[in-house]
């Protein structure tokens, strides 16, 4: 295949062309935070914005929605086709530079180095004695030294082969990332769970309100909210559980930022009310004389059950509870389910004589008699207040990717910056009675630094030979 | 009391620091080792107070994170200042003190007239490592770049670069400032919250920035009957109004001319574009001095009320003060800089190491934000502003064999870096 710059695969790697995709891609970005965008505001209030003209310009060029159009996204494809491309057409060349070379090149060729200096010695010191002095250097300047033999003596180092990888790998992360970029946004799932303590539910509802059945069920047991001394929010907590055929599976106290992981889905707290809801636990019934005496406690949790007051020989049975309890006629209703009137339906079996029922009321104690009974009644709501939490389930398949992606560019931008790439060769031979010395360097970064260090070794060399 | 002497820490590094910078310049000029010794040892003492207020605070807060503006400026300035101090040692890179100690020294200012600099809890959102990985990775990265982006600068003024060319840029930037300024009214003589607010409360503007500005303002504390009360209060401040609108005048002519002159090259419009640009600067100062002077004496505005309109009216006239003192001596300036190819290959280095960090604060921010929120990328205009940057140091890094675009795009990126960091909460239309 040819890999000229004329190629195929070399107009999709020029550089130019990665020039010209990222810079449109930054303005495209810049619009899209300037220009509004339908995420965010509505179409109909943008429309009020702009002359409709305009409005019907930038409608069918997706301006509204420049992250999510076709040829945003057509743009990163482009990008992506440019990465392969070049990193296709550059590894080959890469190669290429940290091997020594297969012949040994003509002196002319040392001119190809970006350093290169020509050192002639008449009635210099044997060769093998030079190849040793400049091996020695090399090697300070933290080259590895290969030898090689043909009429002349070639040396060849190199350093920061690592470096030199370091611009593949950087591209590897970038299709790492852009990959994963688009398995999240066609895979992800995601949607919204609103929980009270104690509640349990096997749905989410996703952005646009529909409700998207899970594998397994969501629970919290309980949550609670703490605070810094000037009241604001310092952490929330939740006991999530995750439940499958009515089966505790896995269950985590989930914390801001320390979401609860279970088969690819993450449940991520981010929202919280304390007091939501009130729930009863159960109700508290208190049976004395009609002087306070006697007193019995019986805290209620079941109705139906009999309970017994002994010092009068009675029998009571609590039949049912109402919250905000009004008689409208002779029938009792709730008004409401907050627990204003809160009042037990209560069957009181004597010892001897007549069945009779009474509404025992939390409120009004002074009420909860009968004409003819020894005995009065005060009741008591066992109640907790309940808090809701809101949590975000998602299960992206991405992020992996994306987070490797962007580890793998950091990495590769690490291995450019701490090891430099460089090159150096050394070519001894003789013309006639004098032995020529050619040394050349190719630096990818850092020219200044090697120029200065190599005219140094060339001034030792010359003095020291 | 703790706030107070980390106040007098931050103060005094400011005031120390800016004196080893006006020794750093006479080194410059005069090249004796005198003036660098004293500008390095009086730079020393600065660092170390400034460190040692930000160790302070970091103490009574009892947290590691940096997390408001007030934090990340600081922290930026003692990175640079910092960083500077190993170039010096590790390339010999003694006058860099001349570019990188004002750009610390910007920071610091800022960071100085911003309104909040108590002590805050932070949300809880805010409370992970990956935060504070992100955070500390953004602002060292954000320090190499304005290093290597200094550097580029001395490596303009080394390789002699057209005093008109320079001009250009600068009286350039500094009139769209003056003009840009105007909106905040200080054109106008006046010094008040911010006309944008006005905006926002008198005709529900949806897309003006306004929002976010007021927004800025309630987060504060204030209520919005407060801010409506505030509403028809415009501090005037005699004199300043009318000096600036001078300044804007004569700063646009000199842009003007030397635009025509980068097209026709006669050497009178230079003479008399440099002739204007140093007229201008007398003006500037004054409008400064009088601004300084005047704001203590109103007790209803203070210099915080107002900080990015402050320090870009403060940037722009030291910026002028720099162009003409450029003018008078170009050439002895040009001649005591290092190599230009030090110049250049030590700030390829910076702005690299700042990418990767940069990279890395980027990377650090999706884990956190996948953690805290459950996506890591929104498509808002705080994901999209700290990405755009990064693509603009990416084609600065592309182009690393045209000098001049590689600078230009370095420019640009550390602009967008900037607005990002500052600008992004109070100008951005969504955000």
């Amino acid at each position: 295949m040819k890999k000229g710059k004329s190629s195929f695969l070399g107009v999709f790697a020029s550089r130019k062309l990665t020039i010209f995709i990222v810079l449109f891609i930054v303005i495209s970005a810049i619009l899209g935070t300037i220009i509004p965008q339908e995420d965010f505001v509505s179409l109909e209030s943008i429309k009020r914005e702009y002359p409709s003209f305009l409005y019907a310009i930038f409608i069918r060029i997706e301006l509204f929605r420049i992250y999510h159009s076709l040829w945003f996204k057509g743009l990163f494809f482009l990008l992506l086709i440019n990465i392969i491309a070049s990193t296709i057409v550059n590894l080959p060349k890469v190669l290429r530079e940290i091997k020594p070379p297969e012949r040994i090149p003509d002196p002319e060729n040392f001119q190809n180095y970006p350093f290169s200096r020509l050192l002639s010695l008449p009635n210099g010191p044997p060769i093998e004695k030079m190849e040793e002095k400049i091996t020695t250097d090399f090697k300070e300047l933290g080259f590895k030294i290969k030898r090689r033999e043909e009429k002349r003596v070639l040396l060849f180092g190199v350093r920061g082969r690592l470096g030199r990888f370091g611009f593949l790998i950087s591209h590897l992360g970038f299709i790492l990332l852009l990959s994963g970029v688009f398995i999240s946004s066609r895979y992800a799932l995601r949607g919204r769970i609103s929980l009270v303590e104690g509640e349990t539910t096997s749905k989410m509802v996703s952005s646009d309100g529909k409700d998207i059945s899970l594998p397994f069920s969501v629970g919290l047991d309980w949550a609670k909210a703490s605070y810094y001394q000037n009241g604001m929010i310092k952490e929330w907590e939740a006991r999530a559980f995750i439940t499958i055929n009515g089966e505790k599976t896995k269950e985590k106290t989930v914390r801001t930022n320390h979401p609860l992981s279970f088969r690819g889905f993450n449940l991520i707290i981010d929202e919280f009310t304390e007091k939501a809801e009130t729930k009863i636990k159960g109700y508290t019934l208190d049976i004395s004389g009609l002087e306070g005496e006697n007193r019995r406690t019986y805290h209620i949790t079941k109705f139906g059950e009999e309970l017994e007051y002994p010092e009068e020989g009675l029998k009571v049975v609590p039949l049912r509870f109402i919250p905000d309890f009004v008689m409208s006629g002779t029938t009792p209703f709730s008004r409401s389910q907050e627990l204003r009137n809160p009042a037990l339906e209560i069957e009181i079996i004597p010892k001897t004589g007549e069945i009779t029922k009474l509404w025992v009321l939390a409120k009004h104690p002074e009420l909860n008699r009968l004409p003819g009974l020894p005995v009065t009644f005060s009741l008591r709501v066992d109640k907790k207040e309940l808090a809701r939490v809101g949590f975000e389930l998602v299960k992206d398949p991405g992020v992996k990717i994306v987070a490797l992606g962007g580890g793998v560019i950091s990495f590769g931008l690490f291995l450019i910056l701490l090891f430099p790439p460089a090159s150096v060769v050394a070519l001894i031979f003789k013309k006639g009675k004098q032995t020529l010395l050619f040394i050349g360097g190719g630096f990818h970064r850092n020219y200044f630094f090697f120029e200065k260090r190599m005219a140094q070794l060339m001034e030792s060399l010359r003095v020291r030979l | 009391m703790g706030f107070h002497i980390q106040m007098v820490l931050f103060l005094l590094s400011f005031s120390i620091l800016s004196f080893s910078f006006s020794l750093y310049l006479i080194f410059l000029l005069r090249k004796k080792n005198e003036w660098w010794e004293g500008a390095t040892t009086a730079g020393l003492v600065g660092t170390i107070s400034l460190a040692s207020g930000i160790f302070l605070r970091l103490l009574f807060a009892r947290r590691i994170i940096f997390s408001s503006t007030f934090e990340a400026s600081l922290l930026l300035s003692l990175t640079i200042i910092i960083i500077h101090f190993v170039l010096e040692r590790h390339y010999e890179l003694r006058v860099g003190g001349v570019i990188l100690l004002p750009i610390a020294l910007f920071f610091l200012g800022l960071a100085l007239i911003l309104p909040e600099k108590t002590i805050s809890h932070i949300p809880p959102t805010l409370n992970s490592h990956w935060f504070f990985l992100h955070s500390i990775c953004g602002v060292i990265g954000y320090g190499f770049f304005s290093i290597g982006l200094g550097l580029l600068l001395l490596y303009l003024l080394k390789t002699r670069t057209p005093l008109s060319s320079i001009g250009l840029w600068l009286t350039g930037g500094v009139a769209l400032t003056y003009f840009l300024l105007d909106s905040g009214s200080i054109l106008r003589g006046s010094y008040h919250l911010n006309r944008m607010i006005l905006h926002q409360i008198g005709d529900e503007k949806r897309f003006t920035s306004a929002r976010n500005v007021f927004n800025l303002f309630l987060r504060e504390g204030y209520s919005r009957e407060e801010l409506s009360d505030l509403l028809p209060l415009k501090i005037h401040i005699p004199f300043v109004g009318k000096v600036f609108l001078i300044s804007l005048c004569l700063i646009s002519i000199s842009f003007v001319l030397y635009l025509i002159y980068f097209f026709q090259k006669e050497q009178k419009l230079e003479k008399k574009a440099l002739f204007f640009a140093r007229i201008a600067l007398p003006f500037q100062v004054i409008g400064l001095a009088l601004l300084i002077y005047q704001i203590p004496q109103i007790p209803e505005v203070y210099f915080a009320s107002n900080p990015f309109e402050f320090s870009s009216i403060v940037s722009s006239v030291f910026l002028s003060i720099f162009f003409v003192f450029l003018s008078f001596s170009y050439h002895s300036i040009s001649e005591n800089l290092p190599e230009e190819n030090l110049l250049s290959e030590v700030s390829l280095n910076m702005i690299e190491s700042g990418f990767l960090l940069y990279t890395l604060s980027l990377v650090f921010a999706g884990i956190w934000r996948n953690e805290a929120f459950g996506n890591y990328w929104l498509n808002t205009p705080s994901e999209w502003w700290p990405v755009i940057g990064w693509f603009l140091f990416l084609l600065s890094l592309h182009l690393w064999k045209e000098e001049r675009k590689r600078i230009g795009f370095a420019f640009l990126g550390l602009a967008v870096l900037l607005y990002t960091l500052f600008g992004l909460g109070i100008f951005s239309a969504q955000g």
